[in-house]
């Protein structure tokens, strides 16, 4: 009898220091991310059969197992990967939204200083002094895009220097999982017991590895987990590890894209938008989604202006009275900005032999007087198959197709979009495929001039032609100041041009000129006597070599017969300051944007796309740490430690301990008592 | 719910750590007096601020245009005063000529005055801005508009003429408006019509003068001589009265640009106000909300920091 009381004694001490020995291990681990609480499983020892019925047998601990849900750690995972992208995201694109933010720092300033600088110019076109301002103004512009497109740059490279990281510690954390998934095979394996703690280590590791990209996992055999990421992409499979690389992109060597090794050992460029969540989709997603986007709007901004005011420009006449008109050798210089041609990426797995192909920005097409240009803040992928090119604009997927790069011209001339292709050695061969980035670089590479630079005398602030009316003239008609169009240059012969008035008609325009009257189909001139009905008041433009402008003016009221008007080219003009007004006149002009923002209204839009996306940006991932919170709560609810319940649970081992070793006691002094009597 | 106690502290910090954070954002808009600390704070009233502050300021410079179309015109104005004052003079000298008692070194007398008058007019004429360009030159800046020539015969001293052109210089004074801050010489001096031809041809201010002294510096030997001289001093007059006529045009299209700067010059501080108002509305800090802001905040995180102190103090292991 006795020696059952101490074996059922004996069963409850070790089943008191199991929970003893349990409680201390949950103390011990209160702080350990990923630790499962864990209990002692106790049942009762099957009891033994006598006449008298079952008399119990003590208690043994079954199993220890820990307090875990697998949703509920799945759960955690899943908000975690988001949180991540959100965070990471977010730290990247408040990097933009900082260098946006300041009104005083920046590129506003600098574009207004400028054009204050051309405003200068026009009101004082002879004073050097003026014209220095004026480039030393452009060129702090100039300074200032090409800043703000290096930060950007800067940015860029950084995200490649991240990428590396971050997938170098995907390896390691799929080697680790691995190498687990194998220890608890065998642990399991060898006891039939659950591996608890080992169990605990490898879903932090999963989670871990969330924070850098989402991770699915399902079970294998033997307790193991295999992890997915992307598309199904293995990454673990039971006690094997996969490896991710980085690698320069095929359509840009620039820039790292993620790949993945085959068994084979070669590397396969993963589609970026198969990488979702964690720190890499973060990364991957602001690339794609802002930082291209950003960089390549205010390339676009950076590239309007230079384009719109060296067209400008080229319609004026320098201090020297130098203008298209000049005969060569002329150092007339039309450029006052250098803005470098859009960037043609051949993809690096083209076909041998294929030619390269190179774009151009068109020349900015006049628009009320003034230029603009259709640029737009997407890239585009030319790809060539067997049936011909197709364009795609990347942004939304418009395309235009043609048999070869003439045929996407023509197409590119009827729907404009700031620029035109060129191919040497060939059309693209079939299989080919080309990245364009029209603006990408433009706003880290636009410079001023250095011919303007070394010499402002060359800015051209006058216009080339001036009128007047013949001193003898007895009527009181009066002709316009006149005003020239691109192609001007090559609408005459040469100037002066004297026209008469003559019983209702002008007369001599030189022969083999265009005539437009109002814009009008023009009317070619044979000889100087052919007269043209006299106009009053309406815009007589005798047509360039780019229709509808040239050389334009109007003659107002009523000339008597013989009066003579005449056009010249306007030598001595130092202090007409027509050209730089209309210089200036681009500041508020619809330059940019399918001629609806100025240059200031494109960049205020850059800027609040910008906000906007922060701050999107930041309230999603507001939103989803509060899940994350939640989720974490919910885990924690069942898995987590409470230190006053395992300090009540340490009281209840231990009276359990004490009570079972009295147990025992009586026991041994039940034994004593028997002993005494056979002594 | 059971609560877990890392959860406990994770959730206590995570409290206190929103309520600071909140608590430095509103220090650094109090610190800074903006509302809008980065564009994602309001990204619509970021693009508007960039837009008006753009509007200010290229007000600014049109103000700055129009302050300096002013002062070139009123330049043109005193010089046109000067040239007034001078035709005043001669025309007085010229109607004491026409006294046919004057003997003929009276005359040369004030032949030899109109010639120091005629000096003085194309001095004028020739006459530089501040910054050094020729004021009546039209586009060429540097160009003397105005050169005396060889004298053509005997009977005739000289002639000037217009090396200029018509060009009009224009400033930017609004954004619509273009204004012309000088005169060309030859809509001020040449293009003058002559009074005493029917056909609608012109005479110089320079040619009128010229007539003069010429006129005046003839000796007159007969009554037929004395005749033909009054008729051609009168003739003269006309032609005089011609010129001051021509003169006070161009001055009163002066003083009408001059009134239309000081109406721009009003209405641009006016809008100015408003854009500063606007800006002010868009990115300034409400100081009063801010502040309050601040000390509900304040309140918030102290509480969060006192509970939390109370709940990590409360363990079972205390009493063990």
């Amino acid at each position: 009898m006795s020696t059952g009381i101490i074996g059922a004694g004996l069963s409850g001490l070790a089943a008191a220091q199991y929970g003893l020995q349990t409680t201390a291990h949950n103390i011990a681990n209160v702080d350990t991310p990923g630790f499962s609480r864990q209990r002692a499983i106790v049942v009762s020892n099957p009891a033994l059969q006598t006449g008298s019925g079952y008399v119990g047998q003590g208690a043994r601990v079954l199993t220890i197992e820990r307090l875990y849900s697998s949703f509920l750690t799945d759960q955690v995972q899943r908000s975690q990967s988001r949180s991540s992208e959100l965070e990471t995201y977010h730290a990247q694109i408040s990097q933009i939204d900082n260098m946006l933010a300041d009104t005083t720092t920046g590129l506003s300033p600098s574009l207004q200083q400028f054009f204050n600088g051309v405003q200068q110019v026009a009101a004082n076109p002879a004073q050097l002094p003026a014209r220095e301002a004026m480039m030393s103004s452009a060129q702090g512009l100039a300074d200032r895009y090409q800043s703000l497109g290096n930060q950007l740059t800067e940015i860029a490279d950084g995200i490649n220097v991240d990428l590396r990281a971050t997938v170098t510690s995907i390896n390691s954390f799929a080697e680790a999982i691995a190498s687990l998934n194998q220890q608890i095979g065998v642990a399991q394996g060898s006891t039939g017991q659950p591996a608890n703690d080992l169990l605990d280590t490898r879903d932090q590791l999963v989670l871990e590895l969330n924070q850098l990209v989402q991770a699915r996992t399902t079970p294998s055999g033997d307790g193991g987990v295999n992890v997915f990421i992307g598309n199904g992409q293995q990454l673990v499979v039971g006690s094997l590890a996969g490896a991710l690389t980085t690698t320069p992109s095929a359509s840009d060597p620039s820039r790292l894209a993620v790949g993945l090794k085959t068994p084979g050992g070669s590397i396969q460029e993963m589609p970026e938008s198969l990488l979702k969540g964690g720190s890499l989709g973060g990364l991957l997603a602001f690339r794609a989604e802002s930082l291209d986007r950003v960089t390549n709007d205010l390339g676009r901004n950076a590239a309007s202006l230079a384009l719109a005011f060296n067209a400008q420009s080229s319609l004026g006449q320098d201090l020297l009275g130098q203008s298209q008109l000049s005969a060569p050798p002329s150092s007339f210089t039309p450029d006052l900005f250098v803005v470098p041609p859009p960037t043609v990426i051949a993809n690096a797995n083209n076909p041998a032999g294929s030619p390269s192909v190179s774009a151009a920005f068109v020349k900015p097409p006049p628009f009320n007087g003034n230029f603009h240009t259709d640029l737009g803040s997407s890239d585009y992928r030319l790809s060539a198959d067997a049936s011909g090119l197709t364009l795609t604009r990347l942004a939304d997927n418009r395309q235009w197709d043609g048999a070869d790069i003439g045929a996407i011209n023509s197409e590119l001339a009827s729907d404009p979009q700031g620029f035109m292709l060129a191919s040497s050695g060939g059309e693209p061969l079939a299989g080919s495929s080309y990245l364009v980035r029209p603006t990408r670089d433009a706003a880290r590479n636009l410079s001023v001039n250095p011919a303007l630079a070394a010499n402002p005398s060359l800015i051209a602030a006058a216009g080339p032609i001036r009128t007047t009316s013949g001193q003898a003239n007895t009527g009181s008609a009066t002709i316009s100041a006149g005003s020239v169009g691109p192609g001007y240059a090559d609408s005459l012969a040469a100037l002066p041009v004297t026209l008469a008035f003559q019983g209702g008609n002008l007369q001599g325009f030189p022969a083999g000129t265009q005539v437009s009257i109002d814009g009008s189909a023009p009317v070619l001139i044979a000889d100087p006597t052919q007269g043209v009905a006299y106009p009053s008041g309406a815009n007589i433009t005798l047509v360039g070599s780019a229709p509808p402008t040239g050389i334009s003016f109007a003659i107002n009221g009523q000339p008597g017969n013989g009066d003579t008007f005449t056009l010249v080219r306007n030598d001595g003009a130092t202090a007409d300051g027509r050209n730089a007004l209309a210089l200036a006149q681009l500041q508020t002009q619809a330059t940019m944007s399918g001629q609806t923002a100025s240059f200031q209204q494109a960049y205020a839009q850059l800027v609040s796309e910008v906000g906007n996306q922060t701050r999107q940006i930041e309230v999603s991932g507001i939103a989803q740490q509060s899940l994350l919170a939640q989720a974490q709560a919910s885990r924690e609810a069942l898995s987590g430690v409470n230190l006053d319940e395992e300090a009540a649970n340490l009281i209840r081992y231990q009276q359990a301990y004490q009570a079972s070793a009295k147990a025992m006691e009586i026991g041994a002094s039940l034994f004593n008592t028997i002993l005494q009597i056979a002594g | 719910m059971r609560v877990s106690t890392s959860q406990l502290y994770r959730s206590g910090v995570l409290g206190m750590e929103r309520n600071q954070s909140q608590l430095v954002k509103l220090q650094n808009q109090i610190s800074s007096g903006r509302r809008i600390l980065t564009p994602a704070d309001d990204p619509v009233a970021s693009a508007r601020a960039l837009g008006i502050t753009q509007a200010r300021d290229v007000a600014a410079q049109y103000g700055r245009n129009q302050a300096d179309a002013s002062d070139r015109l009123s330049l043109v104005d005193s010089q046109l005063n000067s040239l007034t004052d001078l035709l005043q003079n001669v025309r007085s000298r010229v109607i004491q000529a026409g006294n046919t008692i004057l003997a003929d070194s009276d005359r040369q007398a004030i032949a030899a005055e109109v010639e120091a008058r005629f000096d003085e007019m194309l001095g004028i004429a020739n006459s530089r801005s501040a910054e050094g360009d020729y004021l009546f030159s039209g586009y060429q800046g540097g160009t003397q508009p105005f050169v005396r020539g060889p004298a053509q015969s005997a009977a005739s001293t000289s002639s000037v003429t217009y090396a200029g052109d018509d060009g009009q210089r224009l400033l930017q004074v609004s954004s619509s408006r273009q204004m012309a801050i000088n005169f060309a010489g030859s809509d001020l001096f040449m293009n003058i019509r002559d009074a005493n031809s029917s056909s609608s041809t012109h005479k110089s201010a320079f040619q009128t003068m010229q007539e003069v002294i010429d006129l005046l510096r003839r000796p007159l030997a007969s009554s037929t001589d004395r005749t033909a001289y009054s008729g051609e001093l009168q003739g003269h007059l006309s032609n005089l009265d011609q010129t001051l006529t021509n003169f006070s045009r161009v001055q009163s299209t002066v003083g009408g640009r001059l009134q239309e700067l000081d109406a721009l010059a009003n209405s641009a501080s006016a809008i100015d106000i408003q854009y500063q108002q606007t800006l002010s509305d868009l990115q300034e800090l409400d100081y009063a909300q801010a502040l309050s802001d601040f000390t509900r905040q304040k309140v918030s995180l102290e509480a969060a920091q006192k509970s939390f102190v109370a709940i990590s103090g409360l363990s079972l292991f205390s009493y063990l």
